[in-house]
Formats: structure tokens, C-alpha cells, sequence
């Protein structure tokens, strides 16, 4: 796929001159341009099905120390939000560097767009949905399903004032399905997808059919729970939003800013010695990958936390020359594709062990919580009662409370298997505080 | 626009088709803590067409107006692909053309950025200033202006104008480790003044967030809770609201049975309300995003579940008039069904009344978020106090409540005489679309056995 041709490019680099002949320092324009498919099925029938395209592009530019950005997706209105952008710089926010960088060296090659993306043609979506629909009318004619798959191709490109010009192309493919179970007035919400820039071995109808099943299998029956104090097994799609806080804490505005509680903690024993936590940003075809940063700088692996230390705060360069650091080249100050070390326990093991304890596959209201200070309270979505290292069935009514940082300094285990998609291991602490109506 | 939509739709091979394309301009300035960070503006414009053969969906989402007449019959040839039985959307009385021109009382598009500017610096400073727990802080402002032009095969033309102003604050606190923020937004759809003149919010949400360092948390169980109108507004939106939006019901027999007409969902004085007409009401406009006219529709009278929100097709298959709730973000998105302005109908309890009956319980105030997996809800408190003995008592941090909506609408015991309905930033999330504007509200509420989280 081609959308910027050669004119758009010369119209882009006509406007970054024509900012610095309007007196800034700096200026640098983002263009995305995509094209997608999608389909969708409701109530287990194909419901709609199109075409959709986007366009966007963000101007931003430094003038006498200032930044101010405009953005829009009209191509001929470049300058008049040139003009909108620099007009804001005027009254803007102080830029803590005033020209961009000149480009870096040694970028990694990273692959993002992938024919086989392309291939998957309407009648290949619309079939496999209609595939993972079926196995689940089979399993319960009565069950409300839902299903859907996209791909996506995409172009975007990124220049600016220091002579940075990158143009590129990347793909993506998602697919996934749920559903929804009455009994009386009891509901029971199920859903699993996947998503990623190569169609591989994680577009699996079959690894996403048996998790549904599964889910049903488990959740159909509702446990006797009366709440305590209890070991929890978190799934890998908890691990993340687990992980989110302690990420988020280290990112280096939020330190600036004094609300990071990691704030004085570098290099000190923070969390369990088994938590190790690095950033990938040059994994091949995942959604988070970049061989370059927000002014063009090439990005590097980094090791966030070892063996329960945090090493570093994520910096990037707007945000290192506020507060007199290097750059560590992280977009937004922000991980693009956090990975966990894993442990040495399997999780079926973890769960085997387990004389009584609940494992939580979906929390409901987790990001309400006060995660700043990493506190948190919210109920159980879909979570299971396990007895002797057996699911007995499905919790209802229950709500969780504890806090992040506190969990992650305890004792706690991590899996050895990763999820394949996310590459998130499942996380079990032996004891977080659960109630429900009965206690 | 009107005769480039209708020569587009002009004898198209399908049920039915719409065009929706829209122009959006805003901007966004933002402090975090000393510093402006954001000083942004965003001006785009994009279309959808949807066409419905035979209960099929076609959809084209598009970037410009170039070939409008092939964009309609891409949608159509998608429509006729899928679609393989009959089309049901109901039939209303529609008004033809529409031109709703915003209309305001202070245009913000009038002030400028320099002002705006000045304006959220002062406030941002006050919240810095005003004692020494305050860490940071987050002031914004942000404008939107949208122009929705619209037409469909039943010949109707529509322009709207939806603007929308909001100020949003926070303060963060922190002391020995502990963190603790405290937030407040005010938004209106036609009144620059309500961002003006509003030191005495700022100041308040820096104390509270400096005293909830020292409030201790709510122990986890159940209580009694007394909500204050703007939580339960939040209260009944997430609670009940979203059980109400037909998209879940009109394909779902089981589901329809749940939430059938005349059953009884909660305590007889229990009245609900989505009222999409009300005045200066962010949830308000004129006609919805498929033009079906908005209208006050009763959710729940007198107890018992007296209607759904709508839009056209789900009031087609379940033979319903429709409402007007099929709402979109933004022209790249089909509509949904969606709330508009949400609330409980006053009851006859003064406040004092329904404190008087709680001896030991919560009094949740504010809203920080709210999360609903239909049956089963969660939201969160800004802040609560204790309750002893009918009083207010001391400060509590974290309360979040959960519970099954069914048994808490029958767990109602006490309904106030008031009501506030307030326009606030943010807004409603669903099916990818967010934030959409709606706004909730209602009197002071009692409910017994409430779990929280702790």
C-alpha cells in the first residue's frame, strides 16, 4: 500500500521549511494514513461488514522557546495548521529543547508489514468468525454470541526539522469472539481475541474456540464462596494491567512530577527478587514495536527491573532536558512491548498446589482504582473458586482490595508459561483480602 | 451538501442508506503541575455511509467527499452480501430538514487562546499553592465544536452544531508514600462561563485531596449507604441505563424476558427517566444520529421497568416507537444505542430524613468511574464520609461498591426530594466509542447491604 506519495512528501517538507521561515526553532509533522476490513457478527449471525479509511497528521513546532501542535486530516489545510500551530506555540507550552535532534545511527531493522495481512481476503474473515461461532452454538444453541475480525494496513510517516525523514508501512489482523450466558438473572460474559502484524501461529481458531469453551465450562457453575483471605492466580491478561502501576511508576515525568512511588527507589530492593521486567521495542510484527522515538532517536532494549531492583526511569527527550537526564528514547516516557521473566513453575502447577484459593481470569472496574498509589478495589468479572487444585466453579458477588506495590515487594510466584499473544505469565499471591455479600 | 448527499442516495440499492459527514475543530490546553504541557488544536472532517439490505449492515467510513456516490453503493454491495433476512427498522414520524445551529450564551470561540490560557494557569496555581501535601496538579481546558450533516433514503436532511466546553481540575497529594488525588470538571454546551470563576472548586479539591492522606479506608462488607445526586446519578447510568439500551435485548430472547415491560426491577418509588430534550443539557440534541427525534423516555415508573432506549432497527424488531438514542462520537462510527440525560425522579425524603434513618453507614460523593458487565456494577466514590447516628463524620478514601442491580434497586429504602443534574467532562464508554457526552443525576438516595470493596 502506497497514500503519501511523492507531491505529499514534498508538501510536508514544504511546510517544516516554511515553519522555520516563520521563526521556529523546530518543527516536525506525523502522517498516518489506513485502510481496513472489518466484519462483525451479533447474536451469532453476520451482522455488518466495510471498509474504512483514516487519515490524520500532527504538526508541532518550537517558536522562542514555546510548543504548540495542531493536528488534523485535510492535506491542503498543512499550512493554514502550520499557522494554528505556531499562533499556539505563541502562547504555548515552554519546549525544553529547541531544535530536534539530528538523525541517530544504528536503528533497528524491525518487521511491521507483512503480505500475508493483505491476503486475508472477506470471505477468509467472514468464515472464520462464522467457524468460532459455530463451535460455540454447538456447545449452547442458547447462548448470545458475538464475533469479529478486522486487518488493517497501514502507512505512516514521520519528519522533521533536524533532517529526519522516515516513511513506513505496518499491518495487523485482529479476531476474536465472545458470549453471554443467562440463567435467571445471572450473566455470564466470556471473550477472547487476538491480534497481531503477521498472520502466524497465533491466528489459531482452535486455541481461541477451546479458551471460550473452557471459559463456559468453568463459569457455568456458580461456587459456594462466602470471601476471606485467600492465595489468587491471576491470568496472564491480569498480569498486564498488574504491571501497569509498577510501569507507570517508572516513567520519568511522573517522577519529575512527584507522583511516581518509586519516586527514591532506584536501585534499591523494591519489589520480590523474582520480579525481572524489561521493554522490546524491536519485536517483530507486535502492535508496540518502534525502531525510533518521538524526535527520531533510535530506541533500545532496556532492563526496567532486575531481580526485584528498578534500574532506571523512562525518559524521553522532551522530559530529559526538563529534568536534566538522558534521553532513554521512550515515546511519552512510556515501554512499547514490556516483558516479564518468567518463573519456574508451571501454572497448572500453581493451580494444583492450591488447597483453596481463586483464580481471576477478569476484573470489572480495576482502572477506577487510585493506581497512582497503586490501590485497588473492584470486583471479580470472571474468577473461580479452586479447591484441592480443582476449578469447583464461578464467584459471584465478590470484590478484591489491596495494594499493587505491596503485592509485588511480598511473596508471590511467577509462571513459566507465557501466553503467546501478550507473552504474560500467570502471577499468584497467597493471600489478597476478598469479599462478598455473604462476609 | 444536501444535494451532493441526495444525489448520492438517489435511487441506491438498498433499504435503506444514510450519509453522516462532519467537520470537528477544538483545542486542548493542559497544565501538569508547573508546567503547560498540551497546547493542541485538532480540525478534521470525515463521513460513514450505512446501508441495510435485508437486516444486513453495510459500511464505508471515509476521509473526504470525493466519489460519494461509489462509497454509497460499496456500502450497499456489502449490505447485499450478508444480509439474509428482512429488514425491520421502524417507521417514525420524521422532520425532513433540520438545520439546529448552536446557540449560545457565551461563545467560547469568541475568547482567546491567551485568555483561556490565563484563565487555567490561575487555577492551576491556586491548587499548587494551597498546601504544602499538593504535589502536582492536572488543569485542563477543552473546546469542540462538531457540524454533523446528515441524510438518509427516507429524505431527510439534517445539520446539527453540538459544542461543548469542559474544565477539568485535580489535585494530588502525597505524604509518607501515600498518594491520594481529588478531582472536579464542569462542562457546558453553550456557556463559556462555566470555566469562569472557579476558585472556590480549586480550593476545595486541593484540601480534600490533602485531607484524604489522613482519612483511613472503608472497611470491606456491607453497608448503608446514602448516595449524593451526582453519585447516584453515576449509580443508576451504570446500574440500569446500560441494561436499557435495546442493543442488548433486541436479538436476545432470554434477555428480553429479563427486561420485560411492566416487571418489577425495583421499589415502587422508584422513577427513571432518558430525557434527551432537556435545555442546555450535554445529552441533549434536536434529532439523533440516524434523525429519529429525541424524547423523554420512562425506564422505570413507579417500580416496575416501563421502557428500552432505542434506535431504529432495535425498535423495528421489537416493535417499539423509537427513541432517539442512536448515538455516534464521531462520524467514523456507526450509531449505537446510548443514554442522554439520565436520571431518578425526586422522591419525598428531605436530606435529613434519610440521614436520620442510618446510624452507621457511608455518604458516597463524586464519581472517579463506573463499570458495568450488565447485571453486575462497580463505581467508584471521589470521596465518602461515615455516617454516625444520622451525621456526617469523618473523611473515608477508596470506596467502591459493587453489587447486582436488581437487588440493589430493591434495596432502595429512601429517596430524596431534590435533584441535580450536572454537565461534567468526560463521558459514557461503550462499544469503542468514548467519551461519548451524556449527563446523570438525581436526588439523594438510601440504599441498604451495599458491598464495598474495602
Amino acid at each position: 500500500m502506497s497514500f503519501f506519495n511523492q507531491d505529499q512528501i514534498y508538501q510536508i517538507e514544504s511546510c517544516l521549511s516554511l515553519a522555520l521561515k516563520r521563526g521556529a526553532s523546530g518543527a516536525a509533522i506525523e502522517a498516518n494514513y489506513e485502510e481496513s476490513y472489518a466484519c462483525g457478527f451479533a447474536a451469532g449471525r453476520l451482522k455488518h461488514t466495510g471498509t474504512s479509511e483514516s487519515l490524520r497528521y500532527k504538526i508541532e513546532v518550537i517558536r522562542n522557546g514555546k510548543r504548540g501542535s495542531a493536528g488534523g486530516n485535510i492535506f491542503t489545510e498543512l499550512d493554514k495548521m502550520l499557522e494554528r500551530a505556531l499562533l499556539l506555540a505563541d502562547n504555548g507550552a515552554k519546549a525544553n529543547f529547541d531544535s530536534y535532534p539530528e538523525p541517530g545511527s544504528n536503528y533497528a531493522r524491525i518487521k511491521q508489514n507483512c503480505s500475508s495481512v493483505a491476503r486475508l481476503t472477506r470471505e477468509k474473515l467472514v468464515e472464520d468468525c462464522n467457524i468460532l461461532v459455530s463451535r460455540l452454538k454447538e456447545l449452547d444453541h442458547k447462548l448470545d454470541i458475538d464475533a469479529g475480525a478486522k486487518r488493517s494496513q497501514s502507512q505512516s510517516i514521520f519528519a522533521h526539522t533536524g533532517g529526519f525523514l522516515k516513511k513506513y508501512n505496518y499491518s495487523q489482523w485482529s479476531l476474536g469472539a465472545g458470549f453471554s450466558k443467562l440463567s435467571g438473572e445471572d450473566m455470564l460474559f466470556a471473550g477472547r481475541g487476538r491480534s497481531w502484524g503477521k498472520v502466524n501461529a497465533l491466528y489459531d481458531l482452535a486455541y481461541l474456540g477451546d479458551k471460550l469453551i473452557e471459559d463456559y465450562n468453568y463459569g457455568k457453575h456458580i461456587a459456594d464462596f462466602g470471601g476471606a483471605s485467600l492465595p489468587v492466580i491471576l491470568s496472564p491478561a491480569l498480569t498486564m494491567s498488574f504491571l501497569s502501576p509498577v510501569v507507570g511508576a517508572l516513567n520519568g515525568r511522573n517522577v519529575y512530577k512527584g507522583i511516581s512511588p518509586l519516586k527514591d527507589k532506584l536501585g534499591k530492593n523494591v519489589f520480590n527478587a523474582d520480579l525481572s521486567i524489561k521493554d522490546e521495542p524491536h519485536i517483530d510484527y507486535a502492535p508496540g514495536s518502534s525502531s525510533f522515538d518521538s524526535v527520531g532517536l533510535p530506541t533500545r532494549p532496556a532492563l526496567l527491573i532486575e531481580n526485584g531492583v528498578p534500574l532506571m526511569f523512562m525518559y524521553d527527550y522532551d522530559t530529559a532536558h526538563l529534568t536534566g537526564n538522558c534521553s532513554t528514547n521512550h515515546i511519552g516516557c512510556a515501554p512499547y512491548n514490556v516483558r516479564i521473566r518468567p518463573g519456574k513453575i508451571h501454572s497448572k502447577e500453581l493451580l494444583a498446589n492450591c488447597k483453596e484459593a481463586v483464580y481471576i481470569q477478569s476484573l470489572l472496574g480495576f482502572g477506577q482504582s487510585n493506581l497512582a498509589n497503586g490501590d485497588f478495589s473492584c470486583n471479580l468479572a470472571v474468577a473461580y473458586l479452586v479447591r484441592n487444585g480443582e476449578i469447583q466453579g464461578r464467584i459471584k458477588n465478590a470484590m478484591m482490595a489491596g495494594n499493587i506495590f505491596e503485592l509485588f515487594a511480598g511473596d508471590m510466584q511467577i509462571s513459566a508459561d507465557l501466553e503467546a499473544n501478550s507473552k504474560m505469565p500467570h502471577l499468584f499471591f497467597p493471600s489478597i483480602n476478598i469479599a462478598t455479600k455473604n462476609k | 451538501m444536501k444535494d451532493l448527499f441526495f444525489a448520492a442516495l438517489a435511487n441506491c440499492p438498498a433499504d435503506y442508506a444514510e450519509i453522516r459527514y462532519e467537520y470537528f475543530d477544538g483545542s486542548e490546553f493542559s497544565y501538569r503541575g508547573i508546567e503547560l504541557e498540551t497546547a493542541g488544536s485538532n480540525s478534521r472532517s470525515a463521513g460513514i455511509v450505512r446501508a441495510c439490505v435485508k437486516g444486513g449492515w453495510g459500511i464505508c467510513e471515509f476521509v473526504n467527499l470525493d466519489n460519494l456516490r461509489q462509497k454509497v453503493l460499496e456500502a450497499c454491495a456489502d449490505a447485499a452480501l450478508i444480509g439474509k433476512e428482512t429488514t425491520m427498522l421502524a417507521e417514525y414520524e420524521p422532520i425532513p430538514d433540520l438545520i439546529s445551529k448552536a446557540e449560545f450564551i457565551n461563545d467560547f470561540r469568541g475568547i482567546s487562546y491567551s485568555d483561556k490560557l490565563a484563565l487555567i494557569k490561575a487555577y492551576n496555581e491556586q491548587i499548587l499553592g494551597a498546601n504544602s501535601d499538593i504535589e502536582s496538579s492536572q488543569v485542563s481546558y477543552t473546546e469542540r465544536f462538531r457540524q454533523i450533516y446528515f441524510a438518509s433514503t427516507r429524505g431527510i436532511y439534517h445539520y446539527k452544531e453540538l459544542p461543548q466546553v469542559i474544565l477539568a481540575m485535580s489535585a494530588i497529594a502525597r505524604k509518607d508514600g501515600q498518594v491520594q488525588r481529588s478531582a472536579e470538571s464542569f462542562s457546558s454546551k453553550d456557556d463559556y462561563n462555566i470555566v469562569l470563576n472557579r476558585e472556590a472548586a480549586a480550593a476545595e479539591l486541593a484540601q480534600r485531596a490533602s485531607d484524604l492522606l489522613k482519612a483511613p479506608k472503608c472497611e470491606a462488607g456491607r453497608h448503608t449507604v446514602v448516595l449524593r445526586p451526582d453519585f447516584a446519578g453515576v449509580f443508576i447510568h451504570e446500574a440500569f441505563g446500560h441494561l436499557s439500551e435495546a442493543d442488548f435485548l433486541f436479538e436476545n430472547e432470554p434477555m428480553q424476558k429479563l427486561m420485560q415491560i411492566g416487571r418489577k426491577v425495583g421499589v415502587k418509588e422508584l422513577n427513571v427517566v432518558d430525557d434527551g430534550t432537556m435545555p442546555g443539557m450535554l445529552g441533549s440534541q434536536p434529532v439523533d444520529d440516524e434523525g429519529t427525534p429525541t424524547q423523554c423516555t420512562e425506564l422505570i415508573r413507579n417500580g416496575e421497568l416501563a421502557g428500552h432506549l432505542h434506535s431504529l432497527e432495535t425498535a423495528g424488531k421489537m416493535k417499539a416507537k423509537p427513541s432517539g438514542n442512536a448515538r455516534s462520537i464521531g462520524a467514523g462510527h456507526s450509531p449505537i444505542v446510548r443514554m442522554t440525560n439520565t436520571y431518578i425522579k425526586p422522591g419525598k425524603l428531605s436530606k435529613e430524613e434519610l440521614f436520620a434513618g442510618v446510624d452507621d453507614g457511608i455518604y458516597a460523593c463524586g464519581l472517579y468511574g463506573g463499570q458495568t458487565m450488565m447485571e453486575m456494577f462497580t463505581f467508584s466514590a471521589a470521596h465518602a464520609f461515615r455516617i454516625r447516628n444520622g451525621k456526617i463524620a469523618e473523611l473515608l478514601r477508596d470506596v467502591v461498591m459493587s453489587g447486582n442491580v436488581f437487588e440493589t434497586l430493591n434495596n432502595i429504602d429512601g429517596i430524596g426530594n431534590d435533584l441535580s443534574i450536572i454537565n461534567r467532562g468526560g463521558g459514557c464508554g461503550k462499544g469503542g466509542q468514548s467519551p461519548l457526552p451524556v449527563t446523570f443525576g438525581g436526588p439523594h438516595l438510601r440504599i441498604r447491604d451495599v458491598l464495598i470493596g474495602g
